[in-house]
């Protein structure tokens, strides 16, 4: 009988990691699982949803000798939680079945054979890049929250990564609304000419939860198919959607003399009060912009109203907007500057959300109006 | 209780074996004989209709064919023609339109009317029966009460050609003598259940409290204890809005091919979205149901952003979703797709209209 040693606490964080990516609606049993392979004196833990796969390490191992098996997820996940600190676990594999032992505690699991779980694809990296952690989370998170969700257009469901001559981009769209970001760096500039992937919305939310704030360098490797973020202690493959991103570059064209500056905190509280009597479909709001000031009206299907006066800096003629405020409201509640500046836009009314933060200075947002 | 809701006056009309007699009417040769609509003999499809002959045999609707067909080896079995079905449905709802407009249709041969503003419904009743007759050549059976529930019993208590009166001064005692079977909304399952507490009859359903009867069959309790009294407050609706559309298959043999099975889903959504727009109308939500070999049965639904009518959309959607139910591993014996949430696409249109970044099109594939 096999056996093997691990701290509770090292097996924690790299089962919290894995569950995240595991359905609760399995087809397939053996997805409902974890793969251990413990090798050469080094255990690794590994999931995927044969779109995802995430494989992690594991140290302070002792086992004599190699060995691979699957767990339950979910339940490993719950027993290891559920132990105390400081303790130990020892794994004992039997046919069919693992039992889990932990001082005084007893599991006995039912386990599926290793060699039945879906092999995780190696890449063949065409394109290779590093960045710091923290610049990569910010890259991600600042444009993420607006990509699709179950759109029938399969490619807005997901995030734009362009590598460009001197710099890497993300954008994510639904359509009525888009956000865009850069880092500009030399180190970039031996990277390529121009080439797009667009990476599954699963996977840039699982990937959000497992950056850190450090500035360690991550690496991140791109073939036809793929592509893997080198983590400090894990590494994460996704696949990538097969389509065709729309030629966002011309909707980022916005010319208009109607700037305003706002400041976060006032204008987000002011949105969120109005948006708690706008119509419950589709959430129109309408912004009048007169002498210093923004009026933010919003009705519902009872008509009922809401009306929010926020002072501004603003010397043109009156212009009366509309919205989506759960659009604006999105928006605005990721903005992590303290002000920023808005510009409307002269042809249709669009919204052209900037900073002047250093930061931020490639952070754009553009949301499309609504007529109401 | 006299109140004003019992001095309403309800007819309930239902054609007698209508989809049995619209086949003799048109079919002089079915006249007399057993005869079967629905799905062929032998088949896994079910009864939907027959003729009173039929009946003799102990067939009855939503009875499997294969069984009708052992009751009655003779027995004529032909598959529905609901274009006849539906003229027909249409020609007796212009006769209900000539004297009310509180009409509620239940299906294509049975309708509540609301005719409480006439002096003698019986009357009113009697020449209906007779108008639908000289029109369509179909009999129908009516029945005449102050409520919803006790006029479809008395349409049904003397059929085929049948016309009952229940008044309000009968209504209690009327309600006593049924079995609760023939109440509104006890079916089999909690038909048994009342017979295990020893409820047969609406007199044996009124020794219950509403608290007890609440306990046992929760939110219907009460509804079971103002049935048993003769008490049922529902309106007669003449407009209700439709709260969704949908089709259903059920195939001849189990299927485990998901290529064949996203092609029934294909016709389906073609099906459905066809009708959305023949009725102008969108759907915010589209909802697939999977019934697998063992009769388990499952449901899994998406809600888009702007209600659609598209086959395309829908079909895209019905994809994604089969992937969430174990088509791949599982035969199933029926699929279906249902679109709900709807808004028509005259209210849509007039509600605020948001604008695009670029036009995109919906990948065909």
């Amino acid at each position: 009988m096999k056996k093997i040693s691990i701290p509770r606490d090292s097996l924690l964080i790299p089962l919290q990691q894995c569950v995240g990516i595991i359905e609760k609606r399995q087809t397939f049993p053996i997805l409902s699982n974890i793969l251990f392979i413990y090798e050469e004196g080094k255990l690794s833990i590994s999931a995927t949803d044969l779109e995802i796969s995430i494989e992690t390490v594991c140290f302070s191992i002792t086992s004599e000798e190699d060995c691979r098996f699957t767990l339950p997820a979910k339940k490993c996940l719950d027993i290891c939680r559920s132990l105390p600190n400081d303790s130990n676990i020892d794994i004992f594999l039997e046919e069919h079945r693992a039992v889990v032992k932990s001082n005084k505690s007893r599991f006995t699991l039912a386990t599926l054979p290793a060699e039945n779980y879906p092999h995780i694809e190696q890449i063949n990296s065409i394109h290779q890049f590093s960045v710091e952690e923290n610049k990569l989370k910010k890259l991600v998170e600042s444009v993420s929250f607006c990509m699709s969700i179950q759109d029938v257009r399969f490619y807005l469901n997901g995030l734009l990564l362009e590598l460009r001559n001197d710099s890497i981009r993300t954008v994510a769209t639904d359509g009525h609304r888009i956000a865009v970001n850069e880092i500009v760096s030399d180190e970039f500039s031996a990277l390529t000419e121009h080439y797009q992937l667009i990476i599954p919305r699963k996977a840039i939310l699982e990937l959000l939860r497992l950056l850190n704030d450090s500035d360690e360098k991550i690496n991140v490797c791109i073939d036809q198919n793929h592509i893997r973020f080198d983590l400090p202690s894990l590494s994460f493959t996704s696949k990538l959607i097969d389509g065709r991103y729309p030629n966002y570059e011309r909707a980022l064209y916005i010319r208009g003399e109607k700037e305003i500056i706002l400041q976060k905190e006032s204008f987000r509280a002011a949105l969120q009060r109005a948006a708690i009597l706008s119509h419950e479909n589709h959430h129109g709001i309408k912004i009048v912009l007169s002498e210093n000031t923004l009026v933010i009206i919003s009705n519902n299907a009872e008509r009922e109203e809401a009306k929010e006066i926020v002072e501004i800096n603003y010397g043109f003629e009156t212009l009366e907007l509309g919205f989506n405020g759960q659009y604006v409201l999105e928006i605005v509640s990721a903005i992590q500057t303290d002000e920023f500046k808005v510009t409307i836009s002269d042809t249709n009314g669009s919204f052209l959300v900037e900073f002047d933060h250093e930061s931020y200075k490639n952070l754009k947002y553009i949301i499309m109006p609504m007529k109401i | 209780m006299m109140n004003f809701l019992s001095s309403r006056k309800i007819i309930h009309i239902d054609m007698d074996a209508f989809y049995a007699s619209v086949e003799q009417r048109d079919f002089p040769e079915y006249r007399g004989k057993p005869l079967v609509v629905g799905g062929k003999p032998n088949s896994r499809g079910v009864v939907a209709t027959c003729s009173y002959e039929a009946r003799q045999y102990g067939i009855h609707s939503a009875m499997s064919c294969a069984k009708a067909h052992q009751c009655c080896p003779h027995a004529i079995f032909v598959p529905p023609r609901f274009t006849a079905y539906k003229q027909v449905s249409q020609q007796i709802h212009a006769v209900f339109r000539n004297h009310t407009t509180r009409i509620e249709p239940l299906s294509l041969d049975e309708a509540y009317l609301d005719v409480t503003s006439i002096d003698s419904a019986t009357k009113l009743a009697k020449s209906i029966k007779r108008e639908i007759l000289k029109q369509t050549g179909i009999v129908a059976s009516a029945g005449v009460s102050y409520n919803k529930f006790l006029a479809k019993i008395a349409s049904d208590y003397r059929k085929p050609d049948g016309l009952f009166v229940v008044t309000p001064a009968q209504g209690t005692q009327f309600a006593e003598t049924l079995p609760v079977g023939k109440f509104y909304g006890i079916g089999k399952v909690t038909e048994a259940k009342m017979n295990k507490l020893n409820i047969f009859t609406g007199a044996d359903l009124k020794k219950y409290s509403k608290i007890a009867l609440q306990q046992y069959f929760g939110k219907m309790g009460l509804v079971y204890y103002q049935m048993a009294r003769g008490i049922d407050n529902r309106e007669v609706v003449s407009h209700r809005t439709r709260k969704s559309l949908g089709s259903e298959t059920t195939f001849a043999t189990d299927i485990g091919n998901i290529e064949a099975i996203q092609k029934y889903l294909q016709a389906l959504s073609s099906e459905v979205a066809e009708s959305l727009k023949q009725k102008d109308l969108l759907a915010r939500t589209i909802t697939i149901k999977v019934k697998y070999a063992n009769f388990e049965q499952v449901t899994r639904s998406q809600t888009f952003k702007e209600p659609i009518n598209e086959q395309q959309v829908m079909m895209w959607g019905a994809r994604e979703l089969l992937k969430q139910t174990e088509v791949s591993v599982r035969k199933i014996r029926l699929i279906g797709i249902k679109a709900s949430n709807l808004v028509s696409t005259m209210v849509f249109n007039e509600q605020p209209r948001q604008l695009s970044l670029f036009s995109l099109q919906i990948p065909v594939d």
